[in-house]
């Protein structure tokens, strides 16, 4: 009924048996390709899985380890009939459910099959990317140059001039060639068959789309086909058979078409594999596998150890917070800094909440991070009033200052913040002399973080040195221990050099 | 076989969990309170960033495959999943846009691998198609949808809570939506197990909806050994290949759902489809379909694992806040501070979004003289408040109690301050 020619009729017929009587126009060529799809699939399949295709096991084994998705469109009901695991998904996102299906199961065998609507226009993204990507997929075009089940609209492959029902005038938009788009985003196989009336196409056809599938990699195989109930009703090809013979005259055999003259190429299109290159597909490149060596590394590396956890007394509602915030420049490290005040607290036992400040305050110059701790309950993590501003250059101290409660405080770095305005509520220290005096960093202000974070939390009694030195050493002390202790003991005698005033 | 699928067959062969898991994921702080009740000894005591919980916690219910593509502030997600997910035998893409993002992830979940994506408020507007997709094709998937300002790019970095109405009518057509708030970052780690659990138990997406700053911030975290983290999952069909029906009438309304290559061939369709998946226009299947996808989260079952509310200080209460997400803790010492005022002041915080929890707003709304609704937007929720409360009120046989919203859409958090105002007012 689709086609009005005999194709291995000895072959099993993979389609569903609700499914026998297809969706399709009568004569149109999608029979053709489906017919081919189902051979080659047999053939190239029973030679990799070792079944034998006219065993009934055989046949189970490979609809088993087929997938088919689709799209939307004529060719996409095309899983709809074949007995694989198939999917009918969106219009033109395929080729993205696809990569998902194939990345989370490598050993399907995932073929595609799709409209040149579907795929080139709202799904050229996915194409492109498919292809770059180079998953072992296969992927089937029918390229029949319109909008076929929303009645011959014209579509990205669609001859200048000729009339479509939204190019009533003719279509005045170029088209583009599916096979060189292929070929630049790299695909590795790119062949093209056609639908004509022919037997020796039908058997490319088959042959072409086994390649594919034998192909270890992204391929694709565009079929030039017609739609002669749509396009071809406006354009005087409204029999199945005068528009298969119409796709005869624009083929070549793509060795011919090489030996032409540009002339002629253009008029014609190259029948074959146009396009091979063997390269390992995403899921086989040393690369890959590569990653999966170094992420199984982290996730050993991550594991948390379990400690003993007993029943505790509810815990206070509204016990006092007490807010803090690191501000400085934007390499002086006040973000980790307050995540490293926040692991602290929570090692002497407190609960605490930690927030860095994006924005376009962040991005530039300035830099800074709020960390609110209590020994009960934290709701909201945000204050009106600063308990406590560490500020370590003057841009900081300026903008922050009106922020900090009147019975806050204010640790300045002396060194870089001139200008306290006589704040009572100043605690000036000269971190930055004391980092280069006594730290000695290789790199400028590298651990005046460190010091800094030192010297508040111990000076103003927030937490316990044995829990500073153990969230620090536990985090940037990993990298470099011998200047975070230095960091750490620099701000801890500066701390109680200020107590002794 | 590859190691995810293997992992999830090995895991349908498991022995059925006992039946009360030592976390029961359908409480409030379910992990505090085991441990209150003195029945979980162990603990990994750590503090996480909210968007790392929330990764973390999909890798530890099962998520074998991430699809994403990178958008602030919900990156961190994508990049945990790109450092992680591999070693744990799955694998990732970071894909083209945030529509392939999502593609990706039902394919893969269809392949039989448990996956989720996460994005932001313009990412998610992308998705909403196939989220509708995966909604009537009844795929488990988690989606995350950390929420900024909007519409449009909006303030990117600065939290929103304005996705609230995208989450339950983003996608076009009649479907059931499950959409999760979590507060603190310990509830990013618990709402996104349950979220899992929900999807596979369920066949649907749901959606995790943090606010930006509950993603960004970090705090302490308790989380069990990973043994008794409770996962559950999908239901595998039991009778022969050749009687599997994909969408098919069960008990539970929710049908089997077997991942591709072990002989349960099904076909999945976005159109109208049949108890065998394939395409129908057979008005009674049709009209079953869709009801059945609704029906089967609103057994009581299905009511118990999905809706969850807190209740703060609500049981006598006649000002009656209701907030989630940060809010809800600026909500939380607003009704503190009216309460030490003598102040007869509750929250009821919505974990659970979508479908709203009816039942256990009634009594509340049914008593309260005055609602407050603080949130992010213009006032999204407040809707549904506002509808919940003309319902108890009627119910009741009583006038419905005003219903007063704060709202502020200007990139800052609504603080308790602005909330004790209007409680006492
Ligand atoms: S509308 Fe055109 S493309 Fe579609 S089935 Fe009919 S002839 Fe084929």
């Amino acid at each position: 009924m689709n086609a009005p020619f005999v194709c291995s009729l000895e072959m099993p017929d993979l389609r569903r048996t609700q499914m026998r009587r297809n969706i399709w126009c009568e004569g149109c060529g999608l029979g053709n390709m489906q017919r081919s799809i189902q051979v080659a699939l047999m053939r190239q399949l029973g030679r990799r899985l070792g079944v034998d295709y006219m065993d009934p096991a055989g046949v189970e084994a490979i609809k088993n380890n087929v997938a088919m998705v689709s799209g939307i469109g004529c060719t996409s009901r095309m899983p709809g009939h074949l007995d694989f695991n198939t999917v009918h998904t969106t219009h033109g996102r395929s080729l993205a459910f696809a990569s998902g299906l194939k990345m989370a199961r490598p050993e399907l065998t995932v073929v595609l099959a799709a409209g040149d609507g579907d795929i080139f226009a709202i799904g050229g993204n996915h194409f492109i990317h498919a292809a770059r990507r180079n998953l072992d997929m296969t992927l089937i075009v029918y390229d029949n140059h319109s909008y076929g089940m929303t009645g011959a609209q014209h579509s990205p492959t669609s001859p200048q001039g000729e009339v479509g029902a939204s190019a009533p005038y003719g279509v005045f938009e170029p088209s583009f060639s599916l096979i060189d788009l292929a070929i630049g985003a790299g695909a590795g196989f790119v062949a093209q068959g056609a639908v004509t009336t022919l037997q020796e196409h039908q058997d490319q056809l088959d042959e072409l789309i086994a390649e594919g599938l034998a192909h270890k990699g992204f391929s694709f195989i565009n079929v030039l086909g017609f739609c002669h109930t749509g396009w071809g009703t406006r354009n005087k090809r409204a029999e199945s058979f005068r528009y298969r013979q119409h796709i005869e005259q624009q083929i070549a055999s793509v060795e011919r078409w090489r030996e032409m003259t540009a002339e002629e190429r253009a008029r014609l299109k190259p029948l074959g594999v146009i396009h091979r290159v063997a390269r390992p597909d995403l899921q086989n490149t040393p690369g890959y596998a590569d990653c999966l060596a170094r992420s199984r590394k982290a996730v050993e590396a991550g594991r948390e150890e379990v400690e003993a956890v007993s029943p505790q007394p509810e815990t206070d509602l509204r016990a006092k917070r007490t807010s803090l915030r690191f501000a400085g420049s934007g390499g002086q490290g006040v973000i980790s800094a307050g995540e490293i005040a926040l692991a602290a607290a929570v090692r002497a036992g407190k609960n605490g909440v930690f927030m860095k400040n994006y924005g376009p305050e962040a991005r530039g110059g300035e830099a800074y991070s709020d960390v609110t701790i209590s020994d009960g309950e934290i709701h909201f993590p945000q204050s009106d009033r600063l308990d406590v501003l560490v500020a370590l250059n003057q841009e900081t101290f300026d903008k922050f200052r009106k922020e900090v409660a009147p019975d806050g405080r204010i640790l300045a770095n002396a060194t870089a913040v001139r200008e306290t305005y006589d704040d009572p509520r100043v605690i000036a220290s000269p971190i930055g002399e004391l980092l280069a005096r006594e730290v000695r960093p290789p790199k400028r202000e590298l651990g005046i973080n460190i010091l800094a974070l030192a010297l508040a939390l111990d000076y103003f009694g927030l937490m316990s040195r044995e829990a500073v030195t153990a969230a620090v050493m536990k985090s940037v002390g990993k990298k470099n221990p011998a200047l975070n202790q230095k960091a750490l003991a620099t701000g801890f005698a500066e701390a109680d050099r200020l107590k002794g005033l | 076989m590859s190691a995810a699928a293997a992992e999830a067959a090995q895991a349908r062969r498991a022995p059925a969990a006992g039946s009360a898991p030592v976390i029961d994921l359908r409480r409030v702080n379910a992990v505090r309170e085991a441990i209150q009740a003195g029945r979980l000894k162990q603990a990994r005591r750590t503090t996480l960033g909210g968007n790392d919980a929330i990764a973390q916690a999909a890798l530890e219910a099962g998520a074998r495959f991430f699809g994403g593509y990178p958008i602030t502030p919900s990156t961190e997600v994508l990049e945990y999943a790109a450092r992680h997910i591999m070693g744990h035998g799955g694998s990732y893409l970071q894909m083209e846009d945030e529509i392939a993002g999502i593609a990706a992830a039902i394919g893969a979940s269809l392949g039989g691998v448990k996956a989720f994506t996460a994005t932001s408020g313009p990412g998610f507007s992308l998705k909403q198609e196939n989220l509708g997709y995966a909604c009537l094709v009844e795929v488990p998937l988690v989606v995350v949808n950390v929420m900024r300002g909007g519409p449009s790019t909006g303030g990117p970095t600065d939290p929103g809570q304005s996705d609230v109405m995208q989450a339950r009518w983003g996608t076009h057509g009649d479907h059931p939506i499950v959409a999760i708030a979590p507060a603190t970052v310990q509830e990013c780690w618990e709402e996104t197990v349950r979220a899992f659990n929900i999807a596979e138990k369920y066949r649907t997406p749901v959606i995790l909806l943090p606010d930006a700053k509950v993603a960004q911030m970090k705090e302490p975290v308790l989380l069990p050994p990973l043994d008794l983290v409770p996962v559950v999952n999908r239901p595998y069909p039991s009778g022969a290949p050749e009687d599997y029906e994909a969408f098919g009438q069960t008990a539970s309304g929710v049908p089997p759902l077997a991942p591709f290559g072990e002989g349960y061939r099904a076909h999945f369709t976005g159109l109208y489809h049949n108890r065998k998946g394939l395409p129908t226009k057979d008005v009674r299947l049709i009209d079953q379909l869709q009801k059945r996808i609704h029906a089967k989260l609103e057994t009581k079952e299905a009511r118990a694992d999905i809706l969850k509310t807190e209740s703060f200080l609500a049981e006598d209460a006649e000002v009656l806040v209701v907030a989630y997400g940060i809010t809800a803790r600026a909500a939380k010492d607003a009704v503190l501070e009216a309460r030490a005022q003598g102040v007869k002041a509750g929250l009821l915080r919505p974990i659970t979004l979508w479908p709203s929890d009816a039942g256990a707003f009634a009594p509340h709304l049914a008593r309260a003289k005055k609602v407050v609704v603080a949130e992010l937007n213009l006032g999204q929720y407040r809707l549904e408040v506002e509808r919940l409360a003309c319902e108890a009120a009627r119910a009741a046989g009583t006038p419905p109690p005003p219903v007063i919203g704060i709202h502020r859409v200007d990139m800052r958090l609504i603080a308790p301050r602005d909330i004790h105002q209007e409680i006492v007012r």
